[in-house]
């Protein structure tokens, strides 16, 4: 035991004289350099300053707090209790009502970051979310996880003033919308995410002394009274958590390795393992959906059929429980209540009182049934801190009929059906930015030329079940070299719609779907400058092995040039790929592509996830 | 649903420029909060908001009614039971469950699992009718409470 010098080490960080330059003042006020390599805070409420300068400069707000504190001015130290305790070591708690009941209100003793994982049939929440939790009590502390629910979340959003979706997209893109942090009840967290959403939450427990945690209270308190910009791609939801949590330990360089680009929830999950003992654990908090699964996975087709039609008939079930064991009839009940759940999430907070009826009768009868319910849905093995990263560079070798060619692809997010699937959603593809560069010899000459440019492609492949009716579609968005008979490497802009369903076997990760999908390609080559496609296809994905996935897709379409009304003969395409991910970051694909009956593609290559 | 969505925009902005946390008691409010799965709609919000994570059609809206001041003790117990109250109904109906765990804590009960069977014995007085109020569920549980936990409330 050497107390002496852990204590040395914690008073030498703790004492480093404060000053404008000083880390902790810089993450304090939120200055970051811009491009030019000035300071300026990212904060855009002018109250967040005390100097009139002090967005540009740090040493201005630095001098004028230091002045204002020194003449023991109230609504600057109550206003700015983190900075306060950073240049005089002490929490001004006596002299701030408001300050000290948010604080009491809070009971801070530690911190834990709690990540929203999607929702199904929405490949857009694939990204998640990620807020903080103030507990009122230690993670060490066996009782803790039981109140959980009524402790603090702090949650940092965009404030949205418009329900139009082009004005949103239009203001979101821009970055008009304020972004301002919220406190609220823990519970109504969990029950907006976990119930209404049917989204899963991960709790992480962070390490943090009591010291660090005071100070990022503390710093809470000055955020709730001033608004960021809200950047929907790089300072969002996650990044300015992130900022909290480097309050509280400036030795954590958590923002800065952030890709400069865009900050994805998930990639900060991630980030937070990297730090050495930032983590001490984590918690699965299962959604209405996982809880149903769970109580059904035991249950025959016909049984589920039986739980579905109790839903929408609580005295059926109530005539034929009596049948049932005393446990049987538990765990039935039990399993029509998740159904009803999840069935009826939007209905129970928004719908006709006969929902709340139904439900209120299913409830009343399983509390007469004397058996207490004791099971917790276990943590999936997949956890969101094992998913790949979001980037992928991929370089591959092959064959397009009869002519060599490398190929060089680079994606910027996030996952498609083939990538591993911890940790990322199961039957869902989303993908941002996917360039796709040919380089080829073509009559003795070494070209490079573009071959796909997805802006976007999002998919979402859930299967129907007893419980689950969702409806399987894709869109894609981009341009594209023609490789069929049609117009051989013809640049087109070109738009993907399919819709239909698909199904899976129970537990099972592999699915089939059938699509009905329309294609359309823009260019000048073809009379009318452009042509639809239109026809069946067949998805069918082989996920029976953690490091092997194979993806099959084969269609037929009828085709036409937007001149004619006839729709001329059809394409037959095809296309196969195998991926065998070898390593954490890294996979290898063999991939062949029928693009009409002449024209066909071998290819082998490797990707990598950074 | 736009009307939905306007209230919830409308509680959002009020509560959250309501001049920080300071005035924030944080009361009752039911969760308005749509969520749309149209496919175009679905495009849109990857393109747009996918990063975010915050959901153009997940809104959140938890803190309602925040202009009151710091409420009690009993406030905040009906805010609770409120905001849990299907969770709460599952988990009194079986005797067992989170939301429980959080009244044990509010309540001070020392033994959660004796007043998870108390509360399960009581389910018809607690939740007599679907349409309950919050104040009739919040007075029937604090009586279970009083015989089963060293309630202060």
């Amino acid at each position: 035991m050497a107390p002496g010098i852990f204590l040395g080490a914690f008073i030498s960080a703790a004492s480093a004289a404060p000053g404008p330059s000083d880390q902790r003042w810089l993450n304090l006020v939120h200055y970051k350099k811009n491009l030019w390599g000035q300071w300026r805070s990212q904060a855009d409420g002018e109250n967040f300053f005390l100097h009139p300068q002090g967005k540009k400069s740090p040493v201005h707000e630095y001098e004028r707090t230091k002045e204002l504190f020194d003449q023991n001015n109230t609504e600057a130290i109550c206003r700015f209790p983190a900075r306060y305790l950073y240049l005089s070591g002490v929490n001004p708690l006596q002299q701030c009502k408001e300050y000290r009941e948010f604080v009491e209100k809070l009971n801070p003793k530690s911190i834990s970051l709690i990540f929203s994982s999607y929702f199904i049939n929405s490949p857009a929440s694939a990204f998640g979310h990620t807020f903080l939790r103030v507990n009122s009590s230690k993670h060490t502390d066996p009782e803790s996880s039981k109140a959980d629910l009524l402790d603090y979340g702090i949650n940092y959003a965009a404030q949205m003033d418009s329900d139009n979706v082009l004005i949103y997209a239009t203001k979101s893109m821009l970055g008009l919308f304020p972004g301002t942090f919220t406190a609220m009840p823990f519970y109504y967290k969990v029950r907006e995410y976990n119930d209404f959403e049917s989204r899963d939450l991960w709790e992480y427990q962070l390490q943090f002394t009591q010291e660090q945690i005071d100070m990022m209270v503390a710093h809470m308190w000055e955020l709730g009274q001033t608004f960021f910009d809200y950047k929907f791609f790089t300072e969002n939801c996650s990044y300015h958590i992130l900022g909290i949590l480097e309050v509280g330990d400036p030795s954590l360089r958590l923002t800065e390795a952030l890709p400069s680009l865009y900050v994805i929830p998930v990639d900060t999950v991630r980030l937070l393992f990297d730090e050495p003992k930032l983590v001490g654990g984590f918690k699965f908090r299962p959604s209405v959906l996982t809880k149903l699964k769970y109580s059904t996975k035991d249950f025959s087709f016909e049984k589920k059929s039986q739980i579905l039609s109790w839903v929408a008939d609580p005295q059926k079930m109530i005539s034929e429980l009596k049948s049932l064991s005393l446990q049987d009839q538990a765990t039935s009940i039990d399993a029509t209540l998740d159904a009803f759940d999840f069935i009826n999430a939007q209905e129970l907070v928004h719908g006709p009182k006969e929902v709340k009826e139904l439900r209120h009768q299913i409830a009343t009868e399983r509390a007469l049934v004397d058996v207490i319910t004791t099971e917790k849905v276990p943590a999936p093995n997949h956890t969101p801190q094992a998913a790949h990263r979001s980037q992928r560079i991929g370089l591959s070798y092959g064959e397009l009929e009869g002519e060599k060619l490398l190929r060089l692809q680079m994606r910027f997010a996030l996952h498609d059906l083939l990538d591993p699937l911890p940790g990322q959603p199961q039957f869902s593809e989303i993908e941002f930015a996917g360039l796709n560069l040919r380089l080829q010899n073509e009559k003795q000459a070494q070209t490079l030329e573009l071959d796909r440019l997805d802006l976007f492609r999002v998919s979402s492949f859930e299967p129907v079940t007893a419980f689950q009716k969702d409806f399987s579609w894709t869109a894609r968005l981009g341009l594209r070299s023609i490789q069929d008979r049609g117009c051989v490497d013809c640049m087109a802009g070109h738009v993907e719609l399919g819709g239909g369903a698909s199904v899976a076997p129970q537990g099972s990760l592999s699915f089939i779907s059938l699509l009905s999908k329309l294609e359309l390609d823009y260019t000048g080559a073809f009379a009318g400058s452009g042509r639809a496609l239109l026809g069946p296809e067949v998805w069918a994905r082989l996920a029976e092995w953690d490091k092997l996935s194979m993806l099959l897709k084969s269609g037929y379409k009828w085709g036409t040039q937007f001149d004619q009304v006839k729709f001329g003969q059809g394409l037959f395409t095809h296309s196969l790929e195998l991926r065998y991910h070898g390593t954490q970051s890294s996979s290898l694909s063999l991939k062949g592509e029928v693009f009409d009956e002449q024209r066909q593609s071998l290819e082998v290559g490797l990707l990598h996830f950074f | 649903m736009k009307k939905m969505v306007l209230i919830a925009l409308s509680l959002v902005s009020v509560s959250a420029f309501a001049a920080g946390y300071g005035s924030s008691g944080c009361g009752l409010g039911s969760m308005l909060i749509e969520k749309d799965n149209t496919w175009w709609k679905q495009v849109l919000a990857a393109t747009t908001n996918g990063i975010s994570g915050n959901q153009t059609f997940g809104i959140s809206s938890g803190t309602l009614n925040c202009d009151s001041p710091t409420p009690g003790k009993t406030a905040q117990v009906e805010a609770y039971i409120e905001a849990n109250r299907m969770a709460l109904a599952n988990d009194i109906a079986r005797g067992n469950g989170e939301t429980i765990s959080g009244l044990s804590k509010v309540y001070g009960c020392e033994n959660t699992a004796d007043f998870g069977k108390a509360l399960k014995n009581n389910y018809r007085t607690i939740f007599p009718t679907a349409e309950v109020t919050t104040n009739t569920m919040a007075s029937e549980i604090t009586n279970v409470a009083s015989g089963v936990c060293s309630t202060n409330l």
